[in-house]
């Protein structure tokens, strides 16, 4: 009957003809698995560095960011669910922009990279893949933000052409996973260690959801598996949840609740604990961790200055600060 | 008056029963998973197809071939979600 199985990622959705993988973009037709989103982003924005969020990757620098429609994962709290919970074929607006003039339009905006984003590039995998060789070619790197809901393979290959990725790891917790998002935690953990042994700089974020991930104790078992198996280097963001999508009923993460998490972190023996989306809070800059001068001082997703040595050193007591500088 | 007191239990019951239905509704609402994800359901989805092919015949999105899948050869795929 023409089936095909797709083996992106965990889910391997066995696909009837006419039929759709469970991201809704990956299509059998005619007993062959498209991509029906390729060179068709619906999202096309020019963002600064800081807002993937990534913070020791090229400071303050422009990344020419895209996403198509699709997602392989169905988050209550999904932020971009316009985007990510449709259809190609739902979408009011299709860009063609195919890999080519993708790089060519970033070199041409003057961003030092190119970003895959806003929904899970995972779904778009052809598209990134092609765009992120030419990106190479011409001098720019990848960004890849991303829930790791990805196989093996497949990730291993789309590593060898990118040099960032910022991950979320949306609970310490499987049920979280399946009863959140539709997917489980175990390929997730899978993928952060594969980025760390495929050497692309990695930086985590943590969505801190009042009631349904916001226990301590979870934070602080993520926050030492982090250092064991990632490194006490690896950067982790806490982030403010608002109130989105299906979890409207939820009030937004209160700045104490995000504290005590980056406390925890820093307590289980992570160097580098930020806090996102909280305008003007301290934990957004960037510290020594041997001196504890500031090193990156930080506005929201604006630099106020950066103190760092040209290679990339505390100016006081000459730390190498991990990162790509 | 006998008759108007047996009106106003009957009536009294009733509105019981409506509040132990609604209790009963909403407590297997909960035990359901109050409508969240349950799990990866590693199937596929039912989609426009007439709109997509429509799409793709007007350059709007595209029909480029994949990677990453293997055909099936044996049983038929279980039943899609919209």
């Amino acid at each position: 009957m023409n089936e095909v199985r797709c083996e992106l990622c965990p889910r391997e959705c066995r696909i009837p003809q006419g039929g759709a993988g469970d991201c809704r973009i990956r299509v059998n037709l005619g007993g062959k698995l498209r991509a029906t989103t390729y060179g068709r982003p619906s999202a096309v924005h020019i963002d600064p560095m800081e807002k993937k969020p990534l913070y020791h990757f090229y400071p303050a620098s422009r990344v020419f960011s895209i996403a198509t429609a699709g997602c392989n994962l169905h988050c209550r709290n999904c932020q971009n669910w316009q985007l990510s919970q449709r259809g190609g074929e739902e979408m009011e607006q299709l860009y063609h922009l195919m890999p080519d003039q993708v790089v060519a339009t970033a070199k041409a905006r003057d961003c030092q990279s190119v970003a895959y984003t806003y929904s899970d590039p995972i779904v778009f995998y052809e598209y990134v893949y092609d765009t992120a060789v030419l990106a190479h070619e011409q001098g720019l790197k990848n960004v890849f933000v991303t829930a790791g809901y990805i196989n093996a393979a497949p990730l291993r290959k789309l590593c060898k052409v990118l040099d960032a990725t910022n991950t979320d790891l949306k609970a310490f917790n499987d049920e979280f996973y399946r009863r959140n998002c539709g997917a489980s935690l175990k390929p997730v953990l899978d993928a952060l260690v594969i980025f760390s042994e495929e050497g692309v700089w990695q930086e985590v974020t943590y969505l801190v959801i009042p009631t349904l991930n916001d226990d301590m104790g979870g934070i602080h078992r993520m926050a030492k598996w982090i250092r064991s198996e990632l490194g006490e280097e690896t950067p982790l963001h806490f982030s403010r949840f608002q109130p989105m999508y299906k979890l409207r009923n939820l009030p937004p993460t209160t700045t104490a609740t995000l504290e005590h998490a980056r406390a925890e972190a820093m307590d289980a023996g992570l160097q580098y604990v930020y806090i996102g989306n909280v305008f003007g809070n301290k934990a957004t800059s960037t510290y020594c961790p041997r001196d504890d001068s500031l090193l990156i001082e930080r506005i929201g997703n604006r630099i106020v200055e950066n103190r760092l040595t040209e290679d990339g050193r505390c100016p006081v007591c000459k730390l190498p600060i991990p990162g790509v500088w | 008056m006998e008759k108007l007191l047996n009106h106003s239990r009957l009536r009294d019951l009733r509105f019981v029963v409506l509040v132990l239905l609604n209790l009963f509704l909403i407590s297997g609402f909960l035990v359901s998973g109050a409508g969240g994800e349950s799990g990866p359901p590693g199937g596929w989805r039912r989609i426009d197809l007439q709109a997509l092919q429509t799409r793709i015949e007007a350059g709007e999105l595209v029909d480029t071939e994949a990677s990453w899948y293997h055909r099936e050869k044996t049983e038929k795929a279980g039943q899609g979600r919209e």
